[in-house]
This record gives C-alpha cells, structure tokens and sequence, in this order.
C-alpha cells in the first residue's frame, strides 16, 4: 500500500514543485480546477447522465406545477409530492458517483492538507519533538540526534506519566533534517524541515495502519510493533492572505473546484 | 487666450474667487493651520535630570547628547504629589489635580475612611437570576469606570482630524472612547482586576507565604514526578459566592535531567531552570467543577462560556524542590477579554505584528522581587523581557510613523521608572537595603539608561529633522533611606486616637481599623496625602470647616516642618503644600486637605500609607523598593529634551500639552492650565 501513496505523494511534489516560486494561492487554485475538472469527467463516465437528466426535468416540471396552480391546494400538494420524490431518486442516481469521487478527492485533500495547513519552522522556531515509547521502554535509553541546522535547547524531559520523552528544539538555519530517535537500540527518524518552502509536512510518525498510511503520507509510518509508538511535532499554521483576507486553503479548494466544475459543466456535456 | 476670456462669465470669475476662499480657509482654520505637522513625544517614566546628566557627562547617551544639541535641555516641572498617575494626568489633561481629580494612588471614601485605587473603578452586574446550587445568571456584564476627569489632549486632536498614536499613556484604563489609536497603560488591571497578581507553584512554599502581597503561592506536590494546579483567574460571575475561575495547569518533572513540562490548554512548554517560557494563551472556564483551592476549574470536558488571557511561565527550580513562577494573567491582546486598546481591535493588530505582550499597566514585576519569589537576576531577567518587547513595539511604531505623512505619535516607557524603585540599592552601597546581592548588579541603573538613549537614537534616525521630538519625564527620582510612619507621628502628638494603643494591637492592625474617628482630627492615607477630619464631609469628623480647620492645618504644617530624623537629626519634610493653594479647578473639594512633600531620601511608609501605627516614627527601609519619587515637587523634577529652542526655562507638565496642541494649531480648552513652550 505504502508504495501507491509515495506514487501518488511524488505526483503532488512534482505538481506543487510548478509552482514553487509563486503565492502558494496559485498552486492551490491550479490543482483546485484541474480537480474540478477531472471529477467532473468521472462523474459523467460513473453516472446514469439519461436519468439525472431525466430527474432534474421532473423536478423543474413539478416546481413550476405549483407555480402555475398556486391557488389550488390539491395541485400545490402534489406537486410538492412528486417534486420530492423527483429529488430523492436523483440523490439515488447521485450516490454512485458521488462515492466514486469521494475517494480521490479524499486522497487529494489529504495531499493538500500536508502542504497547505501548515507551514515548515522559521530559523528561530522553537517546536516540542515528543517520542512516544511502549510501557516496557525505559525511559532513560531513549536518546535524540539532531544535525546542525537544529539546536536541542533542553535535555531530554522524561515524562514518566506518559510514557513520552520530550525535546525543545530549537529551528536554526532552513534545510530539511532527519533526527534519530534511539530507544533501547530501536532506531527512527523524523523529518524536520526549516525554511519558506511550499513542501509536505508531517507532523506526526505513528505505528503503521491503514488510515495513518494514507491520512499520513508525508512520511513513512513507523513500523508495526516498534517500541517507539510515535514521534511528533508541531509545525506552524499556515496563514494564506489575498488582498489582506486570511483564506482556509480547504475554502479556497471547494469554492476554486466547484464553481470551476459548473462553470464548464455545459461544455463538457455534463449532468450534475 | 483672449478670445477665451468673454467665454468666462461673471458668474464663472466669482464661483472661482469663492472656491478659492474657501480653499484658503480650510488649509488656514484650526483644524488644518499646521496640518502637515509631525511630532513625537517619547514618556520615560521617571528619568532624572541629575542622573541623566551624570550618564551624558559619563559619554553614555550620544544620541541624547545629539538630541539636545540641536535644541534644549531643561528640567520639566512634575505634579504635587510627584507620582506618576497624578503627574501624567496633568500631562494628558493640562491641569492640575484640581482639574483631573487624581491626587495619589490611593483616595479615600470620606463615609468610610477606607482607601480605593484613584484612576478606575469596577463597577460589577448588580442583578442577576438565582439558578440551583451555587449558580448564578448575571444580568449584564459590569463595568470599568475611568476615574480620571477632563479631556485628554488627543480627543482635541481628533476633533482637528490629527492623526494621533498615544501608546501606554498612564492613568488611561479603561482607555478613553476615540477613534484615536491608543493602548491604555498603567492601571490597566491582569485578569483578575489586579494592578499583577503572579502565581507560583512550589513544593517549598516560604514560610510567609501569607504576607506576601501582590502573588499566590500555591503549595503543589507530584506524584509520579507530575502535577496539577490551576492558575487563579477572574471572579466567576456565573458562581455566587464569586469564586475566582482557574486555568488547569499540569506541570511533570525530571528530576534527573534538571527539565519541566507544563501543560495548560493545548500548550506544551519545557523548560530548564532560570528559563522564562514565551507568551501562552490560557483559558478560564466559567462552568466547570470546582477544582485546586476552591477554584472553579474546567470539568473533564470544559463547558462553555470562557474567557482567555495570557501568560509567561518561569521556571526556577526543579529539584528537589519545584518552583514555577507565572505571570500575571495578561488581558490578551489578540482577543482582549476587556478594552485596551481604542479601536478595540488596534491591540489585536500590533500583537499580530509583533506577537504578543504585557498589557498590564506595570508589569515589571517588582511584588515578586519584593515577596522574594524572584531574587535581583531574576527580577532583572523578567524586567529585561519587558523592556525587549518595548522596544520592539517601538521601533515598530516609530517606523510606521516615519512612513506616515503627518501627525502624532506618544510613546511610553516604563522601565527606568520601575526598575529605579527596586534597584536604587545596587547603585548606592549607602543604602539600608544594599546587600552583597544587590551590589552584584551595580549597572543597572546605567545600562537601562544606555538602552533608552537607543531608543531616542532610533526615532532621530527614523523621524529625521523636520519631525519635532520631545524626551520628557514625568518626574525624577531620589533615594528612599528612611520611612516616615506619618500616621504614628499623628497619634502619638494628639491629632489622631486609636482605639487600642497596645503594641500588640497599634502593630498588628491595618485600614485604620484601630482609629477612634470621633476623637481624631487628622489622619494620612495614600503615600502624600494628609486629611482633615472635617464635620460634614468625613462620616466622623470633628474639626469644624473654615477657621478650626485652618488653624489646624497651620499647626500641622508649622510642626511637620520641624520634625526630625532622631537618628540622624535631618529634617524629613521639606514642605506641606495645601490643596487650596496649589490646585485649581472643581475637584479641589476632593483633595487631600495637604500633601506632605517629604525631604531628599525621605518618605511616607507603606504601612502609613494604608492606615498601619507602627511603633515608631522612623525607620531604615531596608526592602527592595529603596528609591522613590514621592516627595517635595521640587527635588524630583522630569525632564524636557527636544529638537526645537525653548522659549522659557521653567515649563511643568501641563505646558507640554499645552505645546502639543499649539504645534498643530488646536485651541486648548479654556480650563487648560499650560502655555506653549517652543519658540
């Protein structure tokens, strides 16, 4: 599974890497239209287009019924009926491409979220590297590596409580750095990037299963059974700004993708 | 072109002359005569002209020996009494206390002899619907009232359409309703409507844990090396006993390591010792359990209704024993809980720019030092971090001002005021509280005023000539060797009788609780400030207004003068002005019927000040706060440096404002006191 995800991860880095020099908006409502547009050629090819087309008259029919016979209450009744049922057979006829889509646009938010929800440290950040480590792992042998390019401000903080040890590290001069995490001889690493990149984050490494390998694609999951559960950090909010605005790069995507797709619907010969 | 003239008709030719008369009186009529004004007026909270001058002559202010090339130097008159919510309110006023009504710190209700704050007052819901238990839904929300009365100098501004910036102005909480961008300063309370209540956490809480004022000491322990507490927050409206709200903390150790992990909210801090952690946002959550020293703190899941603030945690000691200083709970200036700042959102958007920061009136934290929870580096590391953000904000400002067309800009640093009054002692091995401590930091004083000559040296830079600029001070600074305990002095000559005169009680009791008002004629409260117990006006008063009164005061005056130091032979008070001779205005009727202005190294006690009678009439002050300014008007004057000629050499405060509104053509109000001061 691992190896799909690092395809479809390395399809985004090369995408993203286009627009690399540009406001990250750019990038964004780019790979915003081409999603609009691709899900809505899937969704013409996975949907019965005869019978939402035929659903979607019905209901204009029985809308304007109750227009045209606004004082008889049988007729307004009725119509109101039909023009129900008329929408929730096209939700039916709306489910199956609907799942279809959802599963894409599911792996294409998540390739987005790791990009656009935060952004790497600045040099002069300081952020908290926990280890999470099994009950049986003492405390005491796990040890942290940071290259030059990172500072570890504090000694390791053993929280015995929680099975956890913790670092401050401080973000010195921008790169992208592996710390080595050692416990009992158990050996991991986490990726730590400083700088303006536009780049994937991983804020976390956790032990590997379905969702963390698909939910988390920036970095490979830590092995199943390891005694280091998780590694973790926390990266900055990014913070998109147009024309003074702040802008949620998930608001940015819907609105970019759905108007997008309705805006070419008719040319492309579309049902939605 | 001839041709053209016929096609001008006489109605053409008129229309003209009556826009250009219009044109000239608008660019010449008060509010845009001198438009295109720019100024700035830099507030260093008590720098002394003495002590400056030594710093120059010591070559340790270039850019305030440049400043003062290019125009003058003079000494700045302060208020009667000489303390900073008095003597600013005269600046932002242009009148004496007798105009603005804030004559000490503290003022005293007449009906009951008990002290309040001068400059604000909170004035809570008063009606509210019982729910069950121990809740309560308030009607409304309750107020802070300014205390302080006439307009300040930057609502005339305003009305000329001045651009105007007033940064930390004290005696400005709640800060006055313009739409001029200000951010209140001193007396703007922490969270829990305190002038800074710290909190700290200790498995060795000292011994007077109970005595010391201005913090909470709350007594931790771990268990599995981890703890939990809550930081005491606001009352809590919703609760009727009006416990105080608090934010869950958790903090866990390694004791091996030397290192600490605090947990509050969604925050994570580690710390090592003698570290101080970066603003934290806390949350305090009005319905909840109650929780840590009957607190009411969030449940598992908190519910609703929070207020937010922010603090600084720092850590001084993990093992074996624990000890984590926090702040007080700052109004946040992202999402102020309560006004600071005019627009009500002007402080959200400096804290985005430059993060955020202390919006507490006097946040060096000297109650800490004072209740030793910090010692002097540690003071001094917290009273740095607050000068760091300062300057920050300032050359902030001052570079956004530099961009601006024109305009005014006030900006106010409170460092070397504070810092003076806890420090004095490292400079001055004479002085009773001088320790080897404290003369491990001899230069405070100087690198303090070596930092504030940057700033000056930033605004010359960035401001360049043609923007007039203005260093003043509110008042100097003198040491404090010896406390007066005035009030002791009263009782024990006859004018003031306590109920019990026992040592035991006369020592152990405060708020004037000992005093037998109907057989006292004179009492003291607030650090200058001496009364008259005058029939009519005190609830319990026993000398007759007009001549008794008088004849009193002229005895008071006449013996005050003469009183000596036993120890050394010194006089202690060199003049006792009456409020009727030195004010002017309607509030003089709200004065104290004198102020004691005590002699050079002299001053009114602490316990005086509140309403305590120890023994004696003297002694050595030998706590921390060890400099002071709180004296005769004349020994501690400020400080008036400008890039422009003076035209007199004896300006006080209310000139300045009176200068200020002259420089951009604004007429001053009729009961404005001050007169220009530049040539």
């Amino acid at each position: 599974m691992w190896p799909i995800v690092q395809a479809f991860t390395k399809f985004f880095d090369l995408l993203i890497a286009l627009f690399q020099s540009m406001h990250p908006i750019i990038g964004l409502t780019v790979i915003s239209i081409l999603t609009g547009a691709v899900m809505l050629v899937v969704w013409k090819y996975t949907s019965n287009q005869k019978a939402i087309a035929a659903a979607k008259a019905k209901i204009s029919a029985y809308i304007l019924e109750i227009r045209l016979f606004p004082d008889d209450m049988r007729a307004q009744f009725s119509a109101q009926r039909k023009a129900l049922l008329a929408n929730a057979k096209y939700m039916t006829y709306a489910v199956p491409p609907l799942l279809v889509v959802l599963l894409p646009v599911v792996a294409i938010l998540v390739q987005l979220d790791v990009r656009y929800q935060r952004k790497p440290l600045e040099p002069g950040d300081v952020t908290l590297l926990k280890v999470k480590v099994a009950e049986e792992v003492d405390l005491a042998s796990v040890t942290l590596d940071a290259p030059a390019g990172l500072v570890m401000e504090t000694a390791a903080m053993r929280v015995v409580a929680e099975d956890e040890v913790d670092w401050r590290l401080r973000a010195d001069t921008p790169g992208e750095y592996d710390v080595t995490v050692n416990a009992g001889g158990t050996v991991e690493t986490k990726r730590i990037v400083v700088g303006e990149r536009l780049t994937k984050l991983a804020e976390f490494r956790e032990q590997s299963n379905f969702l963390t390998i698909w939910m988390a694609p920036a970095e490979k999951p830590l092995p199943k059974g390891s005694p280091i559960q998780e590694i973790r950090l926390t990266y900055p909010e990014r913070e998109m700004k147009l024309a003074g605005i702040s802008l949620h790069w998930l608001l940015v995507f819907f609105v970019v993708s759905v108007l997008f797709g309705f805006a070419i619907k008719g040319v492309v010969g579309v049902e939605v | 072109m001839r041709k053209y003239w016929p096609g001008w008709s006489r109605f053409g030719i008129a229309t003209g002359i009556l826009a250009g008369g219009i044109l000239i009186a608008l660019v010449t009529g008060p509010g845009f005569a001198d438009s295109k004004k720019k100024m700035m007026v830099i507030g260093f909270d008590g720098m002394d002209p003495n002590q400056l001058q030594e710093h120059i002559d010591n070559g340790y202010m270039p850019n305030f020996e440049r400043l003062i090339a290019k125009g003058s130097f003079t000494t700045l008159g302060t208020s009667i009494p000489p303390q900073s919510p008095v003597a600013w309110s005269n600046f932002i006023t242009g009148k004496n206390p007798g105009g603005h009504n804030i004559f000490d710190f503290i003022h005293r209700d007449p009906k009951t002899y008990l002290p309040f704050l001068s400059t604000s007052e909170a004035v809570g819901s008063s009606k509210s619907i019982e729910l069950w238990g121990d809740w309560q839904l308030p009607l409304g929300g309750g107020e802070v009232v300014l205390l302080r009365e006439g307009r300040a100098f930057w609502e005339l501004l305003e009305n000329a359409e001045i651009p105007t910036t007033v940064f930390k102005i004290p005696a400005n909480y709640p800060p006055v309703q313009t739409n001029v961008r200000t951010l209140s300063g001193m007396g703007t309370p922490d969270m829990q409507g305190t002038p800074g209540t710290f909190t700290y956490f200790t498995t060795h809480p000292p011994e007077d844990a109970d005595d010391i004022s201005g913090g909470a000491i709350v007594d931790i322990y771990f268990d599995r090396d981890k703890s939990e507490a809550a930081i005491p927050g606001p009352p809590n409206p919703f609760d009727k006993r009006g416990r105080e709200t608090g934010a869950n903390v958790t903090m866990y150790r390694d004791k091996e390591n030397q290192v600490a992990k605090i947990v509050t909210g969604d925050e994570e801090i580690v710390l090592a010792p003698g570290e101080f952690s970066e603003w934290v946002p806390v949350e305090f959550y009005m319905l909840g359990d109650e929780g840590f020293g009957d607190r009411i703190r969030p449940a598992a899941a908190p519910m609703g209704f929070a207020v937010g603030g922010s603090v600084r945690f720092y850590l001084k000691s993990v093992y074996p024993e624990f000890s984590l200083y926090v702040t007080p709970v700052q109004i946040d200036p992202l999402n102020p809980a309560q006004p600071v700042s005019t627009p009500d959102d002007w402080s959200k958007e400096l804290a985005e720019r430059t993060g955020r920061y202390y919006t507490q009136g006097m946040p060096e934290d000297t109650k800490a030092l004072e209740g030793g929870v910090f010692d002097d580096g540690e003071f001094l590391t917290q009273a740095t971090l607050v000068l760091d953000e300062r300057m920050k904000l300032f050359e902030t400002m001052v570079s956004d001002f530099a961009q601006d067309e024109w305009g005014f800009l006030f900006f106010y640093f409170s460092s070397l005021d504070q810092q003076t009054h806890v420090m004095w002692r490292c400079m001055d091995p004479k002085h009773p509280a001088s320790d080897e401590m404290a003369r491990q930091y001899p230069d405070i004083i100087t690198n303090i005023f070596k930092r504030l000559d940057k700033a000056v040296g930033i605004a010359m830079e960035r401001l360049g000539d043609d923007v007039t600029l203005v260093v003043m001070s509110d008042h100097g600074f003198a040491p404090w060797y010896r406390e007066v305990h005035l009030n002791s002095w009263l009782a024990d000559n006859g004018y003031l009788t306590l109920k019990d005169d026992s040592e035991g009680v006369r020592a152990s009791s405060d708020f004037f609780m000992n005093v037998d008002w109907r057989r006292t004629k004179a009492y003291a409260l607030g650090i200058n400030g001496l009364y008259i117990n005058v029939r009519g006006r005190e609830k319990n008063g026993t000398v007759a207004p007009g001549k008794e009164r008088d004849e009193l005061m002229n005895e008071l005056i006449a013996k005050l003068k003469e009183l000596r130091d036993p120890e050394t032979g010194a006089l202690a008070i060199k003049e006792v002005y009456k409020s009727e001779e030195v004010f002017d205005g309607p509030y003089v009727k709200n004065a104290p019927d004198m102020n004691v202005g005590y002699a050079y190294s002299f001053r009114g006690s602490n316990e005086s000040a509140l309403g305590e009678f120890p023994m004696e009439w003297f002694a050595d002050n030998t706590g921390k706060w060890s400099g002071d300014h709180c004296i005769a008007a004349d020994i501690v004057p400020g400080i008036l440096i400008s890039n422009r000629q003076l035209s007199r050499q004896d300006p006080a405060l209310y000139d300045l404002t009176a200068t200020i509104l002259a420089e951009f053509g604004v007429d001053k109000d009729e009961d404005m006191i001050g007169t220009p001061v530049f040539q």
